[in-house]
Parts: structure tokens; sequence; C-alpha cells
């Protein structure tokens, strides 16, 4: 898989695309490891993803995971409403930070 | 058409060409020289007369009666023999007045001499008055073909000659036509003979050099098929078959190695390939077990309490195994149940879910609520899930008798209430965090009553999530027209026709989750 991303001084900025399940899983929790080595706040930009599985969703946990251990700060924002209910669903929205905007995302970053 | 036979063709029609024409050019060279040749010949015997006849003869012999008889047949005698001994047909001399043609000295045939019909001197010509005309105008030698009723048909030489006073005459020299068309025929045959043996020697060595190259190309097109024949098992090995053709140094030679490296190369392709497929056979065989292993770990179908509740489920793994589960159990009217979901699939995911199992099968009997199951279960999870691997599930306890169902929500999708009346319900869910990821989690229960005849269905999310040929989801939407459209008797009729129905919608694709589905119907 693909995952664009933007570096900059206090974060970066990671846009994966299209699908997250279990054939890209994998990989996408790996590039997030690589992110995490750079620097430890990351915000994931979920505007073009338009599913994912609960594969995708470990590899969200386990890239949470490594922030919090690193005291870096997790974020995911622009989450689509179909996506934005599955992690309702599923109680992720109790142990994410999930915002709709960057904006907000970048404020909690900056903060 | 083989290359051999096509090379053959090949090699026959440009020698045919080329033997063709040299045989043309041949005989057209031939027949020049034997017209030379009978030319010198003409030439050489003419002029050998005035070696017979002295240059006074010449002289004379201008007019009839200057010759005597005596001396002219002194002179036809010596002509006559001298013709005999060079092979040609007729030697004479002549002179031409006014213009009409006199013989002045000749041979003689045989057959002439015996009925003495030779000519006598000064006999005229009276044929072809043409030729003589312009014989007539001759400063130098011409060879002619001339024939007439009385001497025969010739090739002829004459001769313009003038004696030391002046006086022209002619010498004349003829060969019968026939003798050189004979030759020029003898020349003919010669010349097929020669090309016909051109030929063929040129169409043998042409197939002789066109087997030398195609031979090898054959051979190694051969062993190439006996390799395909004998699927790749071909032992005896190129090395041996065809030592000489690597051997070569040319483009053949070339080709016969790398044939050589490619064989090699694909017998080891193929060990490869037979380890890497026993290897997988293996693991696929292991798998099989494995999906046995799991389907056996799911409850079987209820049979007894069946007056109070109709329940079946069903869970197709994605792959061999999945992370999907159910599974359900009766104690002291109580059922017991739980429908669950393992992040990700395939072999991690399974056995994950036998955990899970285990666990919710140690844990529910003892708990009262389950609420306190899901707890229990997430605490005992989280000490073993280093992976950030979770569970989203359902798990409930149900009063067969009143109908009351106590049910918590670790994560998962909300089942539907179908009543009699075709009424669909979204039952309302507690929301509760995946199990086995958080350690703070919190899990609350949610109540309601099944009337008589009202089914609650459970599902995951391989059932909403199920992809068509066009990368639709099949969503709430869809599975709420389903089931509001089912017409069924039995949960078990239900169950099968939702998977029917995904089965259907998802056709051509490859199953993107695994799909489970539990109904439980109060009769």
């Amino acid at each position: 898989m693909n995952l664009p991303y933007e570096t900059k001084e206090r974060y970066i900025i990671a846009s994966p695309e299209g699908k997250i399940d279990a054939t890209n899983a994998d990989e996408f929790t790996n590039l997030l490891k690589e992110l995490l080595a750079k620097q430890s706040n990351v915000i994931i930009n979920f505007e073009n993803v338009n599913y994912i599985s609960s594969a995708g969703l470990r590899s969200i946990l386990i890239g949470a995971k490594e922030a919090k251990s690193q005291n870096g700060k997790f974020i995911l924002c622009c989450l689509q409403k179909h996506i934005f209910e599955i992690f309702e669903m599923t109680g992720f929205t109790q142990m994410l930070k999930i915002v709709p905007t960057i904006e907000e995302a970048l404020n909690i970053v900056e903060e | 058409m083989s290359l051999k036979v096509k090379a053959a063709i090949l090699v026959t029609l440009i020698s045919f060409i080329f033997t063709t024409a040299f045989t043309v050019i041949f005989y057209h060279i031939q027949k020049k020289m034997v017209l030379k040749e009978i030319g010198d010949k003409l030439k050489t015997a003419a002029y050998a007369i005035e070696e017979i006849i002295p240059q006074d003869y010449f002289d004379r012999a201008k007019n009839k009666n200057a010759i005597s008889n005596k001396e002219y047949m002194k002179y036809l005698y010596r002509l006559t023999n001298y013709a005999k001994k060079i092979n040609v047909y007729y030697l004479y001399t002549f002179v031409i007045i006014n213009g009409k043609k006199y013989f002045t000295a000749t041979s003689a045939t045989d057959k002439e001499l015996k009925n003495k019909s030779y000519d006598r001197y000064f006999t005229e010509y009276t044929f072809n008055p043409e030729i003589t005309q312009k014989t007539a105008k001759a400063v130098k030698p011409m060879i002619i073909e001339e024939g007439d009723i009385k001497y025969g048909h010739f090739m002829t030489i004459y001769i313009p000659q003038w004696t030391k006073k002046g006086n022209k005459y002619y010498l004349g020299c003829d060969i019968n036509i026939n003798d050189v068309h004979r030759k020029l025929n003898e020349n003919l045959i010669t010349c097929i003979l020669i090309g016909l043996i051109l030929f063929t020697l040129s169409i043998l060595s042409g197939i002789w050099v066109a087997n030398q190259l195609s031979d090898p190309i054959m051979r190694l097109s051969k062993y190439a098929e006996n390799i395909i024949d004998e699927d790749l098992n071909y032992k005896a090995g190129i090395e041996n078959i065809l030592q000489d053709i690597i051997k070569r140094k040319d483009e053949i030679g070339r080709l016969a190695k790398s044939f050589n490296i490619m064989e090699k190369k694909l017998e080891s392709y193929i060990v490869n390939l037979k380890e890497t497929t026993a290897a997988k056979e293996k693991i696929e065989s292991e798998l099989k077990i494995a999906h046995n292993i799991q389907m056996g770990f799911l409850p079987k179908p209820l049979t007894n309490k069946t007056e109070y509740i109709d329940l079946y489920a069903s869970m197709y793994p994605a792959k061999e195994v999945g992370g999907d589960l159910y599974d359900y159990f009766i104690l002291d009217d109580k059922l017991f149940f739980i429908i669950g979901d393992v992040s990700g699939k395939g072999v991690p995911a399974a056995l994950f879910m036998s955990t899970t199992i285990t666990f919710f099968r140690a844990m529910a009997p003892i708990c009262k609520t389950p609420s306190e199951i899901a707890t229990k279960m997430n605490k005992e999870i989280l000490l073993i899930n280093d992976s950030m691997t979770f569970v989203t599930l359902i798990c409930g306890i149900y009063n067969i008798k009143t109908g009351e169902m106590f049910y918590t929500n670790a994560g998962h999708l909300p089942p539907y209430i179908l009543s009699m009346n075709r009424d669909l319900i979204k039952a309302e869910l507690p929301v509760g965090i995946v199990i086995g990821v958080d350690e703070n989690a919190k899990y609350s229960d949610f109540q309601l009553t099944l009337s008589h005849n009202d089914t609650i269905v459970f599902y995951t999310d391989g059932i909403t999530e199920a992809f068509n040929i066009n990368e639709e989801l099949f969503g709430f939407q869809r599975l709420e027209s389903l089931l509001k459209s089912i017409n069924f008797s039995s949960s078990e009729e239900l169950v099968k026709m939702i998977n029917q129905e995904i089965f259907k919608f998802s056709k051509g694709m490859p199953q993107s989750d695994d799909m489970t589905v539990l109904a439980l119907k109060r009769c």
C-alpha cells in the first residue's frame, strides 16, 4: 500500500488511501511503525479512506499503543461518516483521539 | 512443413535455376566452338586445294576447253583422295564469269565415281543464283549454308583468291549439313548430361548442407518435444544426447548451450516447485484439519428445549480457518450465547478465536451478568495479548421460558429483531469497547424481551461488509430489506437464506471476511 505523508517539525501527517483491510493491514502497520520511529506525534488523515476492516483497526491500535509508549500523540482526523461509525461501534472512539478536521488535530499537537 | 523439407525445396529450386542457366550458356559457348571448329576445318581444307593444284592451272582455267580432261581427272582423283582423308564432302574450285558459276576442279563422291556422274570441267552450277551473285562480290572467305537437289545440303566455305596474274578464282569446301547437325546434337546432349550431373550433384550437396544445418536444430527440437512429453522428467540430459551440437562454435552450438542452461534451470525450478508444492500441500492439509477442528469447536445444533427456542447459527471462514465465533449452551433454562469477531482473519485469528470461546465457556457459567462475562474475558485476554489483536462480541443470557434477554456489547454490530408481523427493529446496544485492548474497559448490560415468534438475528461484519464485483458493500440497508422480505419457517432456513443472499451478492469476488449469522427465535 502507499502511505503518503508530510513531515513537519513537531509531527507527521500521514494520509492513507482506499481500503485498509486484511490484505494490506500488516503493511500499513509497518509503515505506521516506520513513521513513529521518526516522529512520536502522528496525525492520520482519514479523508481518503473509504473502508477499514477489523485488521485495519488493529493497525491503528498498534500505532496508538506505540505512540503512547513514546509519550507521543496519535490523532485521527477527517473520518468519513461510515468510517467514524465503525470506530464508534467498536468503542474505539473511547480509546483513540479522533477529531473532525486537520486544524483541530494540529491544535492538539501544538498544545 | 519441417525445416528440412523447406531447405531441400529451396536447394532444389536454386540448383534447378543455376544448372539450367549454366547448361544454356554452356550449350551456346559449345555451339559457337563447334561451328568455329567446322569453319576452321573448311578453311584449312579449302586452302589445301592450293597445295594440290598449281597456280598456273587457275590462270588457264578461265573458259571451256582450257583444261584437258586428263589434267582435270588427275586433280579430281587427288582432290577426292584428300577430301576422303580429311573427311569433307566436296573440295572444288570455280570461277564466276558474268554472274555464272563454273566448276574448274572438284572432288567426287564414291557414288559419282562409280556412276561416272561427277562434274566435268567447266560444269555450270545453276542453283542458288543469288548466293552466286553474293559470292561474286566476295573479297574474303564466306561460310554459308547452302543446299540444292543435285549435290545435297551443306555447310560451305567459299574463299576468293587471285593468281599472281590477277585472275580471280574460288576455293570451295562442303561438309554435309547432317554432320554439322549431328555434332551440334552431340554437343546438346553433352551439355544436358553435364547439366543433369551438376543438378544432381548440387541437389545432393545442397541437401547434405541443409541436413548439416537443420539436423542439429531438428534434434534440438526433438529433444525439446521429449522434455515436454516426458513432463520434464527427461533424464537423459542434453550433454549426452546432443554432445556434438554443444561443442559447435556457431550459433547452433550457442543455442544448444543456452538450451542446456535453460534445462538445468528448469530442472532446479521444478525441484523447487515440487518442494514448494509439497510444503504448500502439507500446509493445506494441515489447514484442512485445522478447519475441521475449528468447526468441531463450534457448538452442535440444539436438540433439547426446542419447544421454547429455535436457534441456528453458521460460520463461513474467508480462508480455511477464521476468526469469527459463536457459542451457546443451556443451563437451567438459561441460554448463554456469544457471537464474536476476532480482528483479522486466517490462522492468527483462528487461534485467538479458540481462546475466546474457551474463556467464554469457562467463565459464563460462573458469571451473573453478560457484562461480567465480558469484563472477565477482557481481563484474561489482555494478559495474553501482545499482538493487539482484539475481539468484538455480543454475549448474552436468555431465559428460554420468559423470553427475557440480558446482553452486553464489546464493539460489535447491533442485532435485528424480526417480529411475527415482520416489523424489523435494530436492537439498542450499550456502547462497549472491543475485548482485549483496554484494561479499563467497562461493559454494561441491556435488556430486552422477545415475544413469541420474535426472531433476533446476530451477525458479524463479514455479512454487512461483503463486497460485490463493483466493490460495493452489502451494507445495513440491504441486510434490513433482506430481513424484511424473507419468508422463513425456521431459524435454520433464515440463516441459510441470508448466507445464500450474501454469496449471490459477492459472486465473482473472494470472500472478504469470515461470515457468521446466529438466529434465535422464541417459539
